[in-house]
């Protein structure tokens, strides 16, 4: 078991007249730690539920392990889609809904769950409605994790941890992935922390597919050039900008394209500095009101 | 960590021959596996996998079966002999064609070298010997 | 650093090998069977003092354990809404096609309800018992339409596809609230409804006296519509149903 790949071709659904996702396409190879990052209501969840066989798409299509999942018994009972609200029980315990999954999920792990119960401190006698954010975030932790499907996805599941407990879910993400590989999409609008995680990622926005690619490939095409106005401006003659600031004679341009070191060399120098971007700031300027 | 713009890969086979160089890692030491790397600095398992890929590609590393990654024997002459190369287009090229548009002699560059490695010699006599010589750690 | 270490991949337990739509059809029935038990164990408690009390201060003249039927019907089929209403979200969000849901939960369903009414058949025939030993009149009185001297199976015969309808038509309001929403949900009761209605008015006694006096393979027939209809509506309602993300 390494995994599913994942695809969406051409993915539009509509809810009414509001189009959540429209026209979306993009590949996911099997196995590794995968992002789809999108700001709050770029259609991510929307995604992920189509992925999951929640929903049908209104035109186009999604595939996962090469076959539409929806209604796909073994295509559904190998994706686990952790959503924010854990689509559990949510006047039962942690340890009834817990034991439900293990009833319901083929692929279920009950000793890792129980593990994970103890790590993240969750109290298993406590309804799911009675815990904290941050709990119910560890709680879905514990699902996604000790489900063990082939493609998990984690959706939004770390924003409600506090700083530590983060850590420590990275922490246990990426020791399961290993022990176990499989397919595994994170989610968020905030990804600074997990960026090195990550293999490939696919940026959302406004229902489209703004961006699918390596997470290292983007890395290369980003960087920021910082200097004499007049020497930045020259260097980035040419180049999509993304952003620009301006510190009295000093400019910071962010550039996101190809770019050929011949030309940085000449701007390095010019006396222009060269940064990395992180991917975040990227994602920031991608998706910023500009760019729409 | 991983601050660059190089791909992560790239960065960690860079520190990863860095310590070999510098002899952190001696040869026949083994090294952190994928997955120790991947856990260790929270870093893609497949990143850290292209990375040690590379490695024994170019020959710093090499796989034991079953046991894990070893730094191969020889490794570190090589990486200097390579370093050292580089060391003169990468880095001192760049400045002597500074050197040139400011219009400093060769001659003021010998004297100003001179003077330095006079400098570092006298503060640690050991720092050229080993540099120049591999098996110099062992003594 | 690494906070695990090498684990052996733990043998695949029973459960496991299970098809899907049996693994839903357990932890529904288990939904069901749970506060089932309950309601037995709650119910019988009120019988026995009504029987020992009226027993005591006067003359026992019709049969107490039949006034349990409407319970033993009602309790189960609002279980029924709420398996078809919360469990079917969570069991599809977990990987179970809403296919098997369906069919594990009207297999569940037909157990529940022939289930419950077994035990009621059951306790009347008990009851029976003890008021022949007493020289009580086993009856059940003059406004109720329970023919109890019709005998086990015939009792058993009529309480069975009864009980079954309104597990069907629970399952039926459940899924169309959660798909259709509050207000279309509430007003598509009156469909919803249909099969508990339909089987109801097989018979001439039972929960109600449909005031029909129908021949038997009429009974039948509106049995078979009520019971096949209701669970086909169920099914395709299910079937493509969309899974909201709720709010916990």
């Amino acid at each position: 078991m390494s995994g599913y790949p994942v695809a969406a071709r051409d993915l539009t659904v509509r809810f009414g007249a509001t189009t959540a996702l429209d026209g979306a396409t993009f590949d996911l190879p099997a196995g590794g730690l995968h992002g789809l990052l999108g700001r709050n209501g770029s259609g991510k969840t929307t995604l992920l539920s189509t992925l999951a066989g929640l929903r049908t798409p209104s035109s186009g299509s999604v595939l996962v392990d090469g076959v539409d999942p929806f209604e796909n018994a073994r295509v559904m009972g190998g994706t686990g889609l952790v959503r924010e609200s854990g689509d559990l029980l949510s006047d039962a315990s942690v340890r009834s809904n817990l034991r439900l999954l293990g009833d319901i999920r083929s692929t279920w792990h009950a000793d890792r769950a129980d593990e994970l119960v103890d790590l993240f401190r969750l109290d298993r006698r406590k309804a799911v409605s009675a815990l904290s954010r941050g709990q119910r975030s560890a709680l879905g932790a514990v699902v996604g994790l000790a489900s063990r499907a082939p493609l998990t996805i984690l959706d939004e599941v770390y924003l409600g941890m506090d700083a530590p407990t983060r850590q420590l879910f990275y922490d246990l993400l990426l020791a399961d992935v290993i022990e176990h590989p499989r397919t595994v999409i994170l989610s968020s609008h905030l990804i600074g922390e997990i960026e090195h995680l990550l293999e490939r990622v696919v940026i959302l926005h406004a229902g489209r597919v703004l961006l699918s690619d390596e997470v290292d490939a983007l890395r290369a095409k980003g960087v920021t050039l910082t200097g004499a106005a007049s020497a930045v401006a020259a260097a980035v003659d040419g180049l999509t900008v993304v952003a620009t600031r301006d510190l009295g004679a000093t400019r910071q341009v962010t550039v996101f394209d190809d770019l050929d070191d011949a030309r940085l060399a000449r701007a390095r120098s010019a006396g222009v500095d060269l940064g990395a971007v992180p991917l975040q700031d990227l994602f920031i300027h991608l998706t910023g009101e500009e760019s729409r | 960590m991983f601050e660059g713009r190089e791909p992560i890969y790239v960065q960690i086979a860079e520190q990863v021959r860095a310590e070999v160089l510098s002899g952190v890692l001696g040869e026949e030491e083994q090294v952190m596996s994928t997955t120790q790397y991947a856990t260790t600095y929270r870093i893609n398992p497949a990143t850290a996998a292209k990375a040690f890929a590379e490695l024994v590609d170019e020959g710093v590393l090499y796989k034991r079966r079953g046991v894990g990654m070893f730094v191969a024997a020889g490794a570190r002459g090589r990486l200097l002999a390579e370093h050292r190369a580089r060391f003169f287009t990468e880095v001192l090229d760049p400045v002597l064609a500074q050197a040139a548009v400011l219009g400093i002699t060769a001659d003021q560059l010998a004297r100003h070298i001179r003077g330095s490695a006079a400098d570092s010699s006298a503060a640690d006599s050991s720092t050229t010997d080993s540099a120049t010589e591999p098996e110099g750690d062992a003594r | 650093m690494s906070t695990t270490t090498a684990r052996p991949a733990r043998p695949a337990a029973q459960s496991r090998q299970r098809p899907p739509w049996v693994r839903a059809m357990r932890t529904t029935l288990w939904t069901n069977a749970l506060p089932g038990l309950w309601f037995w164990g709650i119910a019988l408690v009120p019988v026995g003092v009504a029987t020992f009390a009226i027993d005591r201060v006067g003359e026992v003249e019709l049969s107490i354990v039949q006034f349990v039927r409407y319970g033993a019907m009602w309790f189960p089929f609002s279980l029924a809404i709420v398996i078809a209403a919360m469990l079917l979200p969570v069991h599809v969000a977990h990987g179970i096609t809403r296919r098997d849901f369906s069919v594990g939960s009207l297999a569940a369903g037909v157990l529940a309800g022939a289930g419950h009414a077994f035990v009621l058949t059951v306790l009347l025939e008990l009851e029976r018992l003890l008021y022949e030993a007493k020289g009580w009149p086993h009856v059940a009185g003059l406004d109720q339409d329970l023919d109890l001297a019709a005998g086990f199976l015939p009792t058993l015969g009529m309480l069975v596809p009864t009980f079954v309808g309104g597990q069907i038509s629970g399952l039926l309001v459940g899924i169309a609230y959660y798909r259709f929403g509050g207000l279309r949900g509430t007003v598509a009761l009156l469909l919803t409804l249909a099969p508990i209605y339909l089987v109801a008015s097989a018979f001439a006694v039972g929960l109600w006296d449909s005031g029909l006096d129908l021949a038997p393979a009429a009974s039948a027939a509106l049995v078979v519509v009520g019971l096949v209809g209701g669970a086909t509506a169920y099914h395709l309602i299910a079937r493509r149903v969309p899974i909201r993300a709720v709010r916990s």
